[in-house]
């Protein structure tokens, strides 16, 4: 559903003066796209709610000073990916101590994960998606298999929209190309643009 | 991989897809509820703390209770060790002093004048 920045701004002053419904309006429009772009960069569920929570507690300890003409999007990907890349740089340390003291065992938890998920269309999708340029996967994802506005996108990963809409078109093509083989071609729900906005 | 440069300096290289969260509306409602509230409840703790002077008064006296507490744990670490080191400096060396101060009954005659001079008595 496309969003009117200039509702946003009203929002963002309604919250610094003090709304409670305003705050959980603001939550409503961004949460989803801001849990996706967070499990992107964390790779855990847990993990990307707990840094939207702490991103949307910094936008109501901040909101008197927020721009209420800008939109709000952006502002929020930014704390989110700031606040997703400390976090992941945490875990990344404590994930090697604990490989290192342990061994690796990921390889075998990947494998069996790749058998299970084999079973439909969408896993083979994910699958081909793997193959990829990072970019492009994620920004298939996000705006074909999740629905995410492209401009929303553009601000997560701070691109602009036309780079985004490329992305995801040199995606289409190379899952077409890669798919063809196996099941005839990209699975129909994935093949039509109308959802990129 | 996706590279984003981090405040440090530092890139991320590690992508991963969504697939471990659900895309129904019923979780996306539960979470954002959770948000909001959780996002709420936070500003009503610092706004009751920043905004009542009751908030104030408990938050003063909290502090005095806290700084009181750790004076006079500190004021009786501080004498208690005073008091051990002075008690190290003032018990006698020699045997006929300690065996006068034998709490429990007072010493045998024959005991203080022939026992046979301590190590320390025999140095001076």
């Amino acid at each position: 559903m496309p969003r009117d920045p200039s509702a946003d701004g009203a929002l963002v002053a309604r919250l610094a003066a003090g709304d409670d419904a305003a705050c959980a309006e603001l939550v409503q429009r961004y949460a989803r796209p801001a849990t996706l772009f967070a499990a992107q960069l964390l790779g855990d569920r847990d993990d990307a709610e707990d840094v939207v929570q702490a991103a949307f507690v910094l936008a109501v300890e901040r909101a008197a000073d927020l721009d209420s003409t800008r939109p709000f999007g952006p502002w929020l990907f930014a704390v989110v990916r700031r606040l997703a890349l400390k976090r992941h740089a945490r875990q990344a340390r404590r994930r090697a101590l604990w490989r290192r003291w342990r061994g690796d065992d990921d390889a075998r938890t990947a494998s069996a994960e790749a058998a299970v998920e084999a079973a439909s269309d969408l896993a083979l999708v994910r699958r081909e998606l793997r193959g990829l340029a990072a970019m492009q996967r994620a920004c298939f994802e996000l705006v074909v298999m999740r629905d995410v506005a492209v401009d929303d996108v553009a601000a997560m990963y701070d691109i602009s929209a036309s780079t985004v809409r490329q992305h995801v078109f040199r995606a289409r093509q190379a899952l077409r190309a890669r798919l063809e083989p196996l099941i005839g071609g990209l699975p129909a729900r994935f093949t039509d643009a109308p959802a990129e906005r | 991989m996706i590279l984003i440069r981090t405040e440090t300096g530092g890139a991320v290289t590690e992508q991963f897809d969504t697939s471990m969260i659900p895309d129904d509306a019923a979780y996306w409602t539960a979470l954002s509820g959770r948000i909001a509230e959780g996002a709420l409840r936070r500003r009503s703790a610092m706004g009751w703390l920043a905004s009542s002077p009751r908030a104030w008064l408990v938050a003063a006296a909290l502090a005095g209770a806290a700084a009181r507490g750790t004076s006079l744990a500190w004021k009786r670490a501080a004498s208690s060790a005073a008091e051990a080191s002075l008690t190290v400096a003032l018990i006698p060396q020699d045997g006929l002093a300690r065996a006068l101060l034998e709490p429990q009954a007072p010493p045998a005659l024959t005991a203080l004048t022939m026992a046979p001079p301590s190590a320390s008595e025999n140095r001076r």
